[in-house]
């Protein structure tokens, strides 16, 4: 029944999108509005279909029905309930279809805000853009991705259950969905992109138009991300939390021009420039999605995070190079005749920062790209293997983060067009004193490291001149000075902030040991102690769990352990970390003792300022929310001159941009 | 006390008056600025003790069975083992550079976590920099090119337009792509 | 400055020859991407990959310590035979997959005095150790202890890993994962050793 359902959902979703292709294609070519308003009862199937498939699924994994064949990989009887759920995301097949899930529910979504303009060209090109999409990963899903498969379990089946590294913490269930809903929200502002390539219609709103689209995606990418570094932290036990790995850059790049996306659009919006470069970032936004997409899978570049190696492969390289050539053969072909003539009169103006910050956020998403991709290239060229790991990504983007905080100070202040200096003198000056402050504070607190002063007193100065924009705000509009673009921005800018600081901190203080205790004895390190206290056995449905129990500073006790899955016998570390505002301190039990009163051998790892990362990460979404804040019910499509004379005339401005 | 020459002396005066209380607050600030982070960069900071070292120098080794982390991370048995013969080549005295210099020839160059430069592989370090220069140049080029083209200085030309227009009592309605009204000091805030 | 008649100043005139930028950029991006593509899609996954070998065709690391009877070893003094060095630990799975093929090779060579093998433990405990040749067989020197910094001079990344070494004490070969096969090839391409007739 699962089977049966499932399958169908995947064959109508591939139908209906087809069908949907050719249907908006043929009304666009032959200009038949009649069929472009189909559009949005496609959109309707095409979400039937993914929810058919994801509802049967997930039956299927939560009643551990053995005759499919992903439940029989990769679900268990002895799994706990809430991670059965999560078991879709777990593994590659399920993976794509959550991905199709998202991707139906955000077709539907457009087809439904957009259900006034269905017959407009512009819209038609982007929903069938959209379906194009949908073909694909429906597609995926019918072929190389197929988790509908049928399997004959023998008697008394039970299945392996997910891999034990993605059983062990709760952040398992909602940072995959949270990526995912910011991935596949790119393929909107992606959709629109197209469209006004296609039609030429790049000057009017709609970039602007789908920018709140975009900032909702960048916001569940920015939350996907912080909670994917939480949860490398608190599962991996040695206390990192962002290793430059492969799977971790692939999902930063679309961050990042994205990032660069929602800065430079403000420009566009003001003096209508930059509308070929602002649609160039979107489509290299999505197209760095679908690139992550095959990072994450292929198995061409090594990862603790990836997906086991598949043929999907291919197939995901193919369609990122589909992408890649009709984003370059639209902008080749169109995109110097949509370029707008306009000019900037000085760099010492908001455009002048966001041209710079435009650049800066290229550089940074080249070095990653570059590194991560360096060593195959070094191997295509001339064999030799070579790594590029932490130690480089950090050296390279830490000059660009310091600028990025400059930047990010300065910037709110400068008024568009042209300033002056004794204009920013002014502004800053309260900003500069609290940058200046955090670094004599950072020295009080026994931070040393020129680097990491420097990124505390840029970050002062970022967060006072944030501060200032939301307290002009308030002071002028009361609680409503915190909400909408520029001031949700600020918010956001603050979270950035705390999460810059925290970075610095944490990964310049770092101390870590390994200590060899008997029950009973107390080890000091850095100003901590450290008593072991015996061990602890715990026994659960689908793993055995060995612990430490060790009393850090007196408080706890705090249980590292080693988890002995029941099938396929792996073996798994499970840290324990004391958490607090001003400190981290991570335990992991490196191996297990023979017996109860046999030494143990523990790793410490002890860094400041930790949970200020994840409290940034909460700043910048709670942000994202108060950017995304509806401020007036206009549209960017809509005229906006006073119309002469008769109001009911719409389109009779002229307009200079 | 007021200087011969008053007219020039006054002036001089005011400059630098203006100077001070234009500036002063900036150089006060900069000098915290400057001996804070020169406190904070050469103060006594607490000596690097061998497990400091140790970890200074595990992060900058890969361990050789893992996907990318380093034998500071990992808990494989072979970057047990290499801290283990870290540490003890610490107590003898190696220095950083020899450590490292001894695991590439025992493992080749893969086992360094940062590209050693020379050759193709100096690209890696090269190219970033060169890019984001030349991009900086570029905008630097385009600033220039647009402010020897425009000029925002009212021509007569521009004041006999814009008296016609007003004359004429013709409105024509300019819009940007922004339809909302914009605030000098912060932007939309839509 | 003052223009009259209307006459606009010339600067203010779209140049007449079109600039082409938007096409040059995307034409190089996209023979960057197509470079991308063709490097990402030609990429050797890591199973694909061949292991590193630094220490094939150097002169063999010291290989010296306690074996698992107390008796002492030593490499050097087995200078003039084919000496198989294999890294194992008995945790490890594939260890005790390819024990038979070492048990297998030894046998083949019982006779001669010129192929040897000594087998090196790597973090492990002299107990296991003892039930590891207990079970899976193999009567050869196994050195036990510390021998973490043996394991590194040779470059050992994971076990099991095996070496060959000539009776120059040259390392001529290694291998993840042995075969008797793969081994008496590799001592026959190099001139061979007598293999005893039984």
């Amino acid at each position: 029944m699962n089977l049966a359902l499932g399958t169908a959902g995947v064959v109508l979703g591939l139908v209906a999108s087809c069908a949907a292709v050719l249907t908006l294609a043929v009304g666009l070519l032959r200009g038949r509005p009649d069929l472009l308003r189909l559009g949005r009862v496609y959109t309707w199937l095409v979400l039937l279909a993914a929810v058919m498939a994801f509802v049967a699924m997930e039956r299927a994994l939560i009643t551990r029905d053995f005759t499919v064949s992903f439940v029989a990989e990769h679900g268990s009887s002895r799994t706990p309930a809430l991670f059965n759920f999560a078991t879709l995301w777990s593994a590659l097949e399920g993976s794509i279809l959550l991905w199709v899930l998202f991707l139906a529910g955000y077709t539907a979504l457009v087809g439904r805000k957009f259900r006034d303009r269905l017959t407009d060209p512009l819209v038609g090109w982007a929903l069938l853009t959209m379906f194009v999409v949908c073909i694909f990963f429906f597609g995926l899903l019918l072929g190389p991705a197929n988790p509908f498969k049928s399997f004959l379990p023998p008697v008394g089946f039970d299945g392996p259950g997910p891999n034990p590294l993605l059983q062990n913490n709760p952040l398992m269930a909602f940072h995959p969905p949270m990526l995912y809903l910011g991935y596949v929200g790119f393929t909107v502002p992606f959709a629109f992109a197209i469209a006004a390539l296609v039609t030429g219609r790049v000057g009017e709103g709609w970039l602007v138009e789908t920018r709140r689209w975009t900032l909702i995606a960048w916001g569940f990418l920015t939350v996907g991300i912080v909670l994917g570094s939480w949860w490398s932290y608190e599962v991996l036990g040695w206390g990192g939390y962002w290793a430059w790995d492969p799977v971790e850059n692939a999902s930063f790049l679309p961050w990042l021009t994205g990032t660069a996306y929602l800065h430079s659009v403000m420009v566009q919006e003001r003096r209508g420039m930059l509308r070929v470069w602002n649609l160039s970032l979107l489509c290299a936004t999505f197209s760095l999605t679908i690139l992550g997409t095959f990072i994450t899978r292929s198995g061409v570049l090594d990862s603790v995070h990836a997906f086991s190696a598949s043929t999907i492969g291919p197939a995901i390289l193919g369609f990122f190079a589909l992408i890649v050539a009709v984003t370059v053969g639209l902008i080749a072909w169109r995109g110097d005749r949509l370029r707008s003539p306009g000019r900037i009169d000085s760099p010492i103006s908001r455009e002048g920062a966001f041209m710079a910050n435009n650049v800066l956020f290229a550089g940074f998403a080249f070095v990653v790209l570059l590194g991560t991709v360096f060593p195959l290239l070094i191997e295509a060229l001339n064999g030799k293997r070579v790594s590029v790991g932490v130690p480089y990504f950090n050296r390279m983007t830490m000059p660009i983060g310091l600028a990025l905080l400059f930047l990010m100070a300065v910037a709110p202040v400068l008024p568009w067009r042209k300033a002056s200096g004794e204009l920013l003198r002014h502004r800053l000056l309260w900003p500069a004193w609290i940058g200046a402050g955090c670094i004599v504070l950072g020295v009080f607190a026994g931070q040393r490291g020129f680097a990491a002063l420097l990124a505390f007193g840029l970050g002062g100065f970022a967060a006072g001149s944030a501060g200032r924009q939301l307290v002009l705000a308030t002071r002028r509009q009361g609680w409503r000075g915190l909400v909408g673009r520029a001031n949700g921005g600020m918010i956001v800018h603050l979270g950035v902030v705390v999460i810059a600081v925290a970075f610095a901190a944490s990964s310049s203080n770092v101390r870590q040991n390994e200590f060899i205790l008997k029950p009973g004895d107390t080890a000091s390190f850095a100003g901590h102690q450290l008593t072991y206290v015996g061990m602890n056995e715990v026994v659960d449905s689908n793993k055995v769990q060995t612990q430490a129990l060790v009393l850090v500073d007196g408080s706890g006790p705090y249980s590292p352990g080693i988890s002995k899955y029941t099938f396929g016998s792996s073996v798994v570390g499970t840290p324990s970390v004391k958490s607090t505002f001003r400190t981290d301190i991570a335990l992991s039990l490196l191996e297990v003792p023979d017996g109860p009163d046999n030494p143990v051998t523990l790793r410490v790892t002890i860094q400041p300022l930790i949970m200020w990362l994840w409290i940034g990460g909460a700043i910048m979404a709670a942000g994202t929310l108060l950017a995304a804040f509806p401020r007036g019910r206009r549209r960017g499509t809509e005229a906006v001159s006073a119309p002469i004379g008769d109001r009911k005339t719409r389109s009779s401005s002229v307009k200079i941009s | 006390m007021s200087s011969p020459n008053a007219g020039a002396g006054d002036h001089l005066a005011t400059t630098k008056r203006g100077f001070l209380s234009r500036w002063g607050s900036w150089i006060a600030l900069a000098i915290v600025v400057v001996v804070a982070l020169a406190v904070g960069t050469i103060g006594t900071t607490r000596p690097l003790t061998n497990a400091d070292r140790l970890l200074n120098v595990s992060r900058t080794i890969k361990c050789p069975q893992c996907s990318g982390e380093s034998v500071a991370e990992s808990d494989a048995a072979i970057s047990q083992q290499i801290r283990i013969d870290i540490a003890k080549r610490i107590e003898q005295g190696q220095t950083d550079d020899q450590i490292r210099q001894a695991y590439v020839d025992q493992y080749d160059q893969f086992i360094l976590l940062t590209p050693q430069g020379s050759g193709v592989t100096s690209l890696v370090w090269v190219l970033p920099v060169v890019l984001i220069v030349l991009a900086f140049a570029g905008l630097a080029v385009a600033f220039r090119r647009w402010k020897v083209t425009g000029d925002l200085r009212a021509t007569e030309a521009d004041r006999a337009l814009v008296d016609q227009a007003l004359a004429d009592g013709d409105g024509t309605g300019v819009s940007f792509d922004d339809p909302a009204g914009f605030d000098p000091e912060m932007g939309s805030g839509r | 400055m003052s223009d009259s008649n209307g006459d606009v100043d010339a600067a203010m005139l779209e140049p007449a020859r079109r600039s082409h930028m938007a096409r040059n950029s995307a034409i190089a991006v996209g023979i960057v991407v197509v470079a991308l593509v063709v490097l990402l899609a030609t990429g050797k996954t890591n199973d694909q990959r061949q292991p590193s070998a630094k220490i094939v065709g150097q002169v063999v690391p010291a290989v010296a310590g306690t074996t698992l009877d107390g008796a002492s070893y030593d490499i050097d003094l087995h200078q003039g035979k084919w000496v198989v060095v294999n890294f194992f630990a008995s945790w490890c799975t594939p260890c005790r997959v390819e024990q038979p093929e070492l048990v297998k090779f030894a046998a083949e060579h019982a006779g001669s005095k010129d192929v040897e093998i000594v087998s090196v433990a790597f973090q492990d405990k002299d107990a296991d150790v003892r039930r590891f040749f207990a079970t899976a067989g193999g009567n050869w020197p196994v050195v036990v202890g510390d021998t973490g910094s043996t394991a590194l001079s040779f470059g050992v990344t994971a076990v099991p890993e095996s070496y060959v070494v000539s009776p120059t004490g040259q390392v001529v070969a290694k291998f993840e994962g042995v075969t008797a096969v793969a081994l008496d090839s590799v001592i026959a391409s190099y001139g061979g050793a007598a293999a005893s007739a039984s």
